[in-house]
């Protein structure tokens, strides 16, 4: 290739040959491409380490595993930087590559359950599938403002930190996706109904644990 | 008439992409004369909006930042 841009600079190539053309300006739009790639990857981080680390934590408890992904996806852009579309903003496409890897961990950690202690269907249904009477939902009021609460917030995180990281993978990949569930399941291969049965599971113990180290105090 | 463990399930599918005409008409009845499914149908949305909300919050501090900034650039040669 090089050969065939010196003959072309040099003027040797004869007309005609169309390719001769077009290959040396590829060759010289691939060297600028690359030259560039530092620059911009350089850039990037600058600005967009925050904002995505940001999004990161927002979604997953571990803020350092949440650290190592934002630092995979620069090697990721960094690696794949030609496949990079100029026609997108470089925020939308980082974010898909974040997003791909934290998708990654959660269906990871939804296929190693770990045993839990959290309670299952029997330990708020009885046979007849009525409530037990100790927990059965109390009103909590209307409270608008609970997040402005601090420590409301320290609760709500202890609660949610109590589930078991199965059903957690879940609740999280749910406001992932930001979608309705069809794409988490898929995410997960699991079907419909499993996924409600899930979602209910983490939500009856969230519930109980804000009603008793909230609600009722 | 549906029981409690039938109805709360019928309250994550109607978040999750909605209910048929028989199981809104059903999950109606029940929560009409359950105020402890009721309250839980409130609450479902309700911790939605919260662990949503919350999640959002979470801020980042600049020293955490420039350590994640100044790592990658080493990683990649680039600092």
């Amino acid at each position: 290739m090089t050969l065939a841009c010196q003959e072309y600079l040099n003027g040797a190539t004869k007309p005609g040959t169309r390719y001769l053309e077009w290959l040396p300006k590829v060759f010289l739009a691939y060297r600028y491409i690359m030259v560039n790639r530092d620059e911009s990857i350089k850039q990037w981080v600058a600005e967009y380490t925050e904002p995505l680390y940001r999004w990161a934590c927002s979604k997953m408890d571990d803020h350092e595993l949440a650290e190592d992904l934002v630092q995979e996806t620069f090697l990721v852009a960094f690696e794949r930087y030609d496949t990079y579309e100029r026609r997108g903003s470089a925020r939308t496409w980082l974010t898909s590559i974040l997003k791909n890897k934290i998708m990654d961990h959660y269906r990871r950690q939804y296929r190693s359950p770990v045993n839990s202690r959290q309670g299952n269907e029997q330990d708020f249904f009885g046979d007849d599938g009525m409530w037990h009477t100790k927990m059965r939902p109390e009103s909590w009021g209307d409270d608008k403002h609970l997040l402005d609460d601090k420590l409301f917030v320290n609760t709500l995180n202890r609660c949610l930190e109590k589930l078991p990281g199965q059903w957690l993978a879940v609740v999280r990949l749910r406001y992932l996706s930001e979608k309705d569930g069809d794409e988490v399941c898929s995410e997960l291969d699991i079907t419909a109904a499993n996924y409600w049965q899930i979602v209910r599971r983490a939500k009856l113990n969230l519930r109980q644990c804000l009603e008793i180290n909230w609600f009722r105090k | 008439m549906i029981s409690c463990n039938r109805a709360t399930m019928l309250v994550e599918k109607k978040y999750d992409r909605g209910l048929s005409v028989g199981e809104t008409m059903r999950l109606r009845m029940h929560t009409g004369m359950c105020s402890a499914c009721t309250n839980y149908m409130r609450q479902s949305k309700l911790i939605d909006q919260l662990v949503k909300g919350a999640v959002m919050r979470e801020s980042a501090d600049d020293a955490t930042v420039a350590a994640i900034k100044t790592q990658i650039l080493n990683r990649l040669k680039l600092g």
